[in-house]
């Protein structure tokens, strides 16, 4: 095709039919969507319309991006998509994986896979030759049992993407796992890919990419990963990865604790990176990244266990479980069995609250590890009524049960690591969040807190108020467009910037050596919003225009209760002060009090093909 | 003494997580910090607290203050 830095080839399945194929997509899809979640959202909107998200006609997208492959600061990633069985609407998720090297050094930009296999099948492609082959052998077994077998019959030099018995079972918030740890696919990714039956996808490959200007490459690379090495920060991001937040959010009175109903656990110290640090066996991380987070301990069963804060918020504080090793085993069954630890744990916790409420009869309580750990299996595999029902999701289980009060969702996911009473800025990035409840793609708690009112030459003393300054949702967009935009479109991972200081001119340098493209600051801020908008699209025309801007709005809990203990217990979220700034979000978006992108907006961004079809289910501005 | 209280990188830069030190009249919060966090100036950003409540590197500090310092984490 004579570009630089992408194939432009998307390599197609159509597993019902048993049909491989290799698409190709335009120069210009590639300039304007750039690659990972932008094409993602740009195949979807064209080809998942309507779906059952666990039906044969959903689309599960694989995408990289023009980074991957290529020796990039910690740009060994890949984003997995599809329409969500958990949310109904866009889902997606970002790996760090063998697979997302192999996949571009085998001649694509993606995969996507349609259709359903009549047995379990896996994918073995190698460059050119892509063969479907049975996994009947492998249907049943954990992650990290499959991907030894498959690494047995295919030899280590491969990149390996599966799933687990939740995949299988079509838990909702299956994801897709890679070496042992490395998750995607919050929504449910896993569970379309099991509804699919597809097992697992196997990839060689052995092209050379072409590459605009691979001195420059090379060059900007390695002055990256020298800095990275040199930064103040890693000495002690090497020691404790992203696992220091614990003890940031417990300080802040931000650590999920017991289902959200506070901001301090009492055994914080007991769960957080320095206990992890006694535990530590080895590090793990991504293909071409020099800061490798993935802090490996060995848990109560004296198995390994990668962990990260996530992991240890949802599954230790949140629920009430003060023990790291213990914490460790419900992470290594997340990771084995192929489900969000996120979400598991926003479903557990959820459960803990009704059983202790008197909603639930039978379940655990909050502190209880023994049963916590059977309810996790029990969801991997849907076994009996309460597994099965937490399989389902928070959302659903509160539609069931009536617990909405305190039911930490938005838009159907799970909320993640940060418990928002006190911080409108974070629980608007939740808020707004292209996927639901994430904090990937704006996380400004620090700036927030960093920022609080300070008055005065040389103040001190000053109290941290609650603030909703117009300039909070500004914060919030300018952070979605790098977080949840950029690094989301290379793909590449936002960790060097965000924790450890790498200067961002990287990304645009580095993307011209790549690909010869130039691109502005304005013109990567204009393809995140063209994803944004986008992908808002996608989530309007699947509900067919019943969209409100209450899905913008974060936990009712965050509104109706205050902290339980701390310096700031007893405040809480103010509702039409929330509501002001979601204004503000909006009119900064161009989008209209509905949260839906106005008809101008839309052709400003290069989206017009999208406005018929959203017009046929709603009224644009 | 002014107790300072050190979280993250650092506690690891300045080898310990809690130090006391006997004030000789008035110093800001850096001066202090950069007598007893090696690099601190090469961080950009940092949350700084002084008794509990945020406070501004330029803040001025005495006698029997607490100051804690932690580093702009942006979460997994």
């Amino acid at each position: 095709m004579g570009m630089k830095g992408w194939w432009g080839k998307i390599l197609r399945i159509d597993l019902t039919n048993n049909k491989v194929w290799v698409q190709e997509y335009p120069e210009e899809i590639a300039k304007k969507f750039i690659g990972g979640r932008g094409l993602a959202a740009w195949i979807l909107w064209n080809e998942a319309k309507h779906v059952d998200p666990l039906g044969p006609d959903n689309k599960l997208v694989f995408a990289s991006g023009p980074f991957n492959g290529l020796p990039t600061p910690s740009g060994g990633k890949m984003v997995v998509a599809a329409k969500s069985p958990l949310t109904g609407g866009y889902g997606d998720g970002n790996l760090g994986t063998m697979a997302t090297v192999h996949l571009r050094k085998a001649g694509y930009d993606a995969i996507v896979v349609e259709g359903k296999a009549k047995k379990p099948v896996y994918l073995y492609i190698e460059d050119d030759n892509v063969s479907i082959l049975s996994a009947e052998g492998l249907w049943g077994k954990g992650t990290f049992e499959t991907e030894r077998k498959l690494k047995e019959i295919h030899g280590k030099n491969v990149g390996i993407l599966s799933i687990g018995p939740a995949g299988e079972n079509l838990v909702r918030y299956a994801v897709v796992i890679s070496q042992e740890g490395r998750a995607a696919g919050r929504p449910g990714m896993g569970a379309v890919m099991g509804s699919k039956n597809l097992k697992a996808v196997v990839i060689k490959g052995s092209k050379e990419i072409p590459v605009a200007d691979k001195e420059k490459l090379r060059e900007l690379s390695q002055e990256a990963y020298n800095a990275i090495l040199n930064s103040p920060g890693y000495p002690f991001w090497k020691r404790q990865g992203t696992m220091a937040a614990v003890e940031w959010t417990n300080e802040n009175s931000a650590l999920p604790t017991r289902n959200f109903q506070d901001g301090t656990f009492e055994f914080a110290r007991s769960i957080d990176g320095y206990t992890m640090e006694g535990m530590k066996v080895k590090q793990r991380g991504c293909p071409y990244c020099n800061m490798p987070c993935g802090n490996v301990v060995l848990d109560a069963e004296g198995q390994e266990s990668e962990l990260d804060y996530e992991n240890v918020a949802l599954l230790g504080s949140n629920l009430g479980i003060g023990k790291l090793n213990e914490v460790s085993v419900l992470n290594r069954i997340a990771d084995d069995m192929g489900m969000d630890t996120i979400s598991l744990g926003g479903a557990i916790a959820h459960v803990m609250e009704a059983v202790e409420r008197g909603i639930l009869k039978d379940g655990p309580t909050f502190g209880d590890f023994k049963k916590a750990r059977e309810l996790a299996l029990d969801i991997a595999y849907r076994r009996g009524e309460l597994g099965n029902l937490a399989a389902e999701g928070v959302k659903a289980m509160a539609e069931k049960l009536g617990t909405h009060d305190f039911a930490m969702h938005v838009k159907g996911l799970e909320v993640s690591g940060y418990n928002c009473f006190i911080y409108p800025a974070m629980a608007l990035a939740y808020g707004t969040s292209s996927i639901g409840a994430h904090h990937k793609e704006a996380w400004v708690i620090a700036w927030e807190i960093g920022t609080a009112p300070i008055e005065g030459e040389k103040a001190k003393k000053v109290e941290y108020r609650i603030t909703y300054d117009p300039e909070k949702a500004a914060k919030v967009i300018e952070l979605q467009r790098l977080r949840g935009g950029l690094f989301e479109m290379l793909t590449a991972c936002r960790l060097p910037w965000v924790e450890i200081g790498l200067s961002l001119d990287y990304y645009p340098k580095l993307l011209e050596a790549i690909t010869g493209v130039k691109y502005t600051w304005d013109d990567l801020y204009k393809a995140a919003d063209r994803v944004y908008a986008l992908i808002r699209a996608y989530w309007v025309r699947e509900f067919n225009g019943n969209w409100d801007r209450r899905m913008d709005y974060p936990p009712r809990r965050w509104f109706i209760e205050g902290l339980k203990s701390g310096p700031y217990k007893g405040q809480h979220l103010e509702e039409d002060k929330y509501d002001a700034l979601l204004s503000e979000y909006y009119r900064l978006r161009g989008w209209d009090e509905r949260g839906i992108p106005k008809r101008e907006t839309l052709k400003e961004l290069g989206l017009e093909e999208v406005i018929p079809e959203l017009e046929q289910v709603t009224k644009l501005e | 003494m002014v107790r300072i209280r050190l979280m993250g990188a650092f506690a690891h830069l300045a080898g310990t997580r809690e130090v006391e030190i006997k004030l000789e009249g008035k110093k800001t919060v850096d001066e202090i910090l950069r007598e007893v966090i090696p690099r601190y100036d090469e961080f950009r950003e940092k949350i700084i607290m002084i008794n509990g409540q945020p406070a501004r590197g330029d803040a001025e500090v005495e006698g029997e203050d607490e100051i804690k310092v932690m580093p702009v984490l942006s979460g997994g």
